[in-house]
């Protein structure tokens, strides 16, 4: 039997001792001493937060198939076993073989949200890797980084060996055949990074130098390594049907946050809403055969014994064979009590019957996301939601059984106004005015409604990269506007609003389009005892807001400035496919309220196309069609025909979708 | 077809709580393919049912789980389709077929039945305040027949609201330094500890308690009283409780079963019982 790394006084004393034990169903054991490269994956955060993420089951699965490869798993200890490992020294261990993290070759983390970073910090010094690449030696493990914050990896630059720039199907095997063979040749971890920073999509931080103008902003951005490439391009996988997937991922014995089994049916997303990172980062869209999807669907219910799937896209509606394989789970999965959840799709007359059959309707709500309350505003955004869309699937979902709606929205969008902001309200009152509308014997009680409001961060890699973003008062200001405006609401008393938090979201920003400078301060903070920022109950504002300024860091540099369209960003040397002309011209089209066709209606010319694949070459199929229902609906084209693309929910709920 | 497994939880898995544990014989039942009912409503959960919950931190090999299935199946094959998806720290030992519930009637809820356990409580190789353990309990053995041999021993039980004190004694129904002095259990009395933990310290004690709904009575208490009686830090942490089998009490069961027979145990006390898995 294993032999654990923590003793029974320790276990019993902490919350949730499972969280360190390991040995779940489908977690891989392997002999040590017959492999030849110990790679341990991790998320900086807590067990059943970590454990919920689709990425790190990919990758435990792609590594683990290699012969010569033990991939384990580590997760941020929890405060209170945190503070005992530092009492007792005892050093972090991963969970499958419970060996010290420290004896690993490779230490991979990856980086979901910008307030995990102090948790980076808090696993490498429980581990006893010294916490700066460069203070490393031979016998330390090589820090990895990855996922969506490696986009923009400046703030946390100084932390880590090299960051693994997209997506992790395709050049792991190099970058792990590279370390065997520089092993083999007696290199040194320097003659390693050299021969990383020559694989595809692999950036090695200490190999740039970056200077910077008087006013703070980039001057220059460039290698001093002959081996570093200038520009770094994001990895894809354009193979998604041909590819690793797991078919026995790991079960928690403790509820995970996402107690369920992930079918990712679809990589990217062809909406291009500006806002929207992930929207930008993933593109080409790519979807994966339906035929793969319902075999994994199977293999993975009957390796795992989960009883809910849940289906994860960036927009579900957009998978062109979403009914056919949302009744083929439904059928099949009939017998064994198999929950269906569909997040991420459009309320429609296909999505309201599915949900009927799967939810239970009276427990359930309805999600819309319109993200902002006037038409104007959705127009600066790009987000293809119009009014009447949304009250149709309200009233629809009403006269099907629903009563309760969640509505999401963000303060402190590009150019919003007073009146843009009090919509936020009107939108939600004209939903309750639809309950009301319904014949009085079908009402059951008061309809619930839920406004939740966010405040806007902007992204690099989005046409908003350059926009100001608001200050803290600003966007309490703008609650306050939201609150008042929904008091003299007629229905205003079926309306709760939750907003979130602006502490928290200033964070975000700064670290977002964050640069170099920023690791001093994250270490700072660390060191006086900032970890879990990204749990209110521990997160310290007031400290972080202390250490920035004793660094000489001006958070108001990185949020708030307008910047110019030629400014050089800390990320710009990262080739995500889409390009900064494309992200510019969108933007300027944003401002002036025009909207951008789906990829599917028609090439917004994003430079995605470079992948060669996707929906881009899909395109070329369908253009006869599009031809088609351009001519059918000729007519009534008056306007700008941009202008008109927008209220074109009638043409997706028709030709393309359902 | 009803069916009441017997199973072992051991090693690392005696850190998962009552619950998780109900979780993953729910995904293990779907692993096997075996054909469970399940219940009604929107969220349908397979109909799984268990004996008696085991605190967190101990071990047994003697826990029971009823299940209802909707297909007929060799107990064989129940058994070995089960241990094919059990991990490390899991494992079933036998299978029984329970009888058939007559419509209308009153399922034999498995919980109801439970009346009693045995249980082993060794003392860990492990350091309290800077010495071993086990140097705490010199003479443990004339002690704690001393502590036994009492005719009561009252003990403060703290309940949400207040504490009172109540007699533990008379739900001690057997105790010994050896498995067989308690056992009522089949085959060797070392089949209920085949799954523990042993120390090099030697230091163990086997209680019979009882375990049901109305009367209960934790191993970790017993050993907490006999801690303060004799100066000796208690910390639970460092002992470890081994449940060795479960028990029903005939003499107490549903009266329909005893027809005919004299309840004459209830009124002097004498008890009948039977590992759940003979019902």
């Amino acid at each position: 039997m294993r032999k654990l790394a923590l003793p029974d006084d320790i276990l019993l004393q902490i919350e949730k001792p499972a969280r360190y034990t390991g040995g779940e169903v489908n977690s891989v054991m392997k002999d040590k001493e017959a492999v030849s490269i110990r790679f341990c994956m991790c998320f900086p955060d807590v067990y059943e937060v970590g454990m919920s993420h689709l990425g790190i089951q990919i990758l435990y699965d792609m590594f683990n198939k290699r012969e010569d490869t033990w991939c384990e798993r580590v997760y941020s200890p929890w405060v209170d076993l945190d503070h005992i490992m530092r009492e007792r020294n005892i050093p972090l261990f991963a969970l499958e073989s419970q060996d010290p993290v420290r004896e690993f070759d490779f230490l991979g983390i990856t980086l979901q949200y910008e307030m995990c970073y102090t948790n980076i910090l808090q696993v490498l010094d429980l581990a006893g890797i010294p916490l700066l690449a460069t203070e490393r030696g031979e016998d330390d493990p090589i820090v990895i980084g990855g996922g969506p914050c490696s986009y923009n990896p400046e703030p946390i630059a100084d932390f880590f060996d090299f960051f693994y720039i997209g997506e992790g199907e395709t050049v792991y095997d190099q970058v792990l055949d590279a370390y065997k063979e520089n092993k083999r040749n007696g290199g040194t971890r320097m003659d390693y990074l050299a021969k990383v920073a020559g694989i595809e999509g692999m950036y090695v931080p200490a190999f740039y130098d970056v200077t910077y103008h008087e006013d703070g902003t980039v001057a220059s951005f460039a290698p001093n390594h002959p081996l570093a490439k200038p520009v770094i391009r994001k990895q894809v996988e354009m193979g998604l049907s041909d590819t690793f997937y797991p078919e026995k991922p790991v079960v928690p014995f403790i509820r995970a946050v996402q107690d369920r089994v992930v079918l990712e049916i679809q990589r990217g997303c062809i909406r291009g809403c500006r806002f929207c990172q992930a929207g930008m980062l993933y593109r080409p869209i790519r979807a994966r055969d339906l035929a793969f999807l319902k075999e994994r669907a199977k293999l993975m219910i009957q390796n795992t014994g989960m009883d809910e799937i849940t289906l994860s896209s960036l927009s579900s509606s957009d998978y062109k064979e979403l009914p056919e394989l949302v009744y083929y789970l439904i059928e099949e999965f009939r017998e064994q009590k198999i929950n269906i959840s569909l997040p991420s799709l459009r309320i429609d007359a296909f999505a309201l019957d599915v949900m009927s059959k799967v939810q239970d309707i009276r427990k359930s709500s309805l999600t819309f996301a319109p993200e902002a309350g006037s038409q104007r505003m959705r127009n600066v955004i790009n987000k293809g939601l119009t009014e009447e869309n949304i009250l149709q699937g309200a009233s629809d979902a009403f006269a099907a059984g629903w009563n309760r709606v969640k509505l999401y929205f963000m303060l402190g969008l590009p150019g919003e106004t007073k009146q843009d902001i009090g919509e936020i309200a009107e939108l939600g009152n004209k939903i309750a005015e639809c309950y009301y509308k319904l014949p009085k014997q079908v009402r059951r009680g008061k309809p619930e409604i839920v406004i939740s409001t966010s405040f806007f961060v902007p992204k690099p890699f989005t046409p908003f990269q350059w926009v100001p973003m608001n200050a803290m008062e600003e966007f309490l200001q703008k609650q306050r506007i939201v609150s008042a405006r929904l008091k003299e609401m007629r229905n205003g008393r079926s309306i709760r609003y939750n907003w979130h938090d602006a502490d928290t979201t200033l964070m975000e920003g700064i670290f977002a389009r964050g640069d170099r400078r920023l690791s001093k301060s994250i270490l700072d903070a660390y060191r006086a005892g900032c970890i879990y920022d990204a749990w209110s109950e521990y997160f310290k504002f007031g400290l972080w807001m202390e250490i920035f300024k004793q660094n000489g860091v001006d958070p108001a540099f990185y949020t708030t400035r307008e910047r110019a369209q030629d400014e050089i960003f800390p990320w710009d040397f990262i080739d995500a496919g889409i390009t900064k002309e494309f992200l510019w011209r969108e933007y300027q089209k944003g401002l002036a309220e025009v909207v951008t066709p789906n990829c599917r209606r028609a090439c917004a010319g994003c430079g995605a196309n470079s992948f060669h694949g996707g929906v881009c070459y899909e395109e070329r199929e369908n253009a006869k069609e599009a031809e088609n229902e351009e001519k059918k609906n000729a007519p009534r084209q008056k306007q700008n025909p941009e202008k008109i693309e927008e209220t074109s929910g009638k043409v997706r709920e028709g030709g393309m979708d359902a | 077809m009803n069916v009441r497994v017997k199973f072992s939880k051991y090693g690392f898995t005696k850190f998962l709580g009552h619950l998780d544990v109900v979780r993953y014989f729910q995904k293990a039942i779907r692993r096997s393919g075996l054909s469970v009912a399940y219940s009604e409503g929107f969220n349908p959960h397979p109909l799984l049912y268990f004996a008696a919950p085991l605190g967190l931190g101990e071990t047994s090999d003697g826990e029971y789980m009823d299940m209802e299935l909707t297909k007929d199946y060799p107990l064989g094959e129940i058994i070995q389709r089960l241990n094919a998806v059990m991990t490390e720290g899991f494992f079933v030992q036998r299978a029984a077929k329970l009888p058939d519930w007559h419509p209308n009637q009153k399922k034999e809820s498995i919980m109801a039945l439970t009346a009693c356990a045995d249980y082993m409580a060794a003392v860990k190789d492990l350091e309290v305040d800077g010495k071993p353990y086990a140097k705490y309990f010199s003479g443990f053995r004339e002690k704690f027949s001393a502590f036994l041999g009492q005719t009561e021993i009252i003990v403060e039980k703290e309940s949400k609201k207040s504490t009172k004190t109540v007699d533990i004694r008379p739900l001690i129904f057997g105790w010994g330094f050896s498995a067989a002095d308690v056992w009522n259990g089949e085959g060797a009395p070392e089949d209920g500890i085949c799954h523990a933990q042993t120390y090099g310290n030697g230091l163990q004690v086997f209680l019979k308690l009882a375990n049901g709904s109305t009367d209960n009575l934790k191993p970790g208490l017993v050993m907490e009283s006999f801690c303060k009686a004799y100066g000796v830090p208690y910390q639970e942490s460092a002992l470890q409780f081994h449940r060795m089998e479960t028990y029903c009490d005939l003499r107490l069961r549903m009266p329909d079963r005893n027809e005919g027979e004299e309840s004459v145990g209830l009124k002097d006390g004498t008890r009948e019982f039977v590992p759940l898995w003979r019902l």
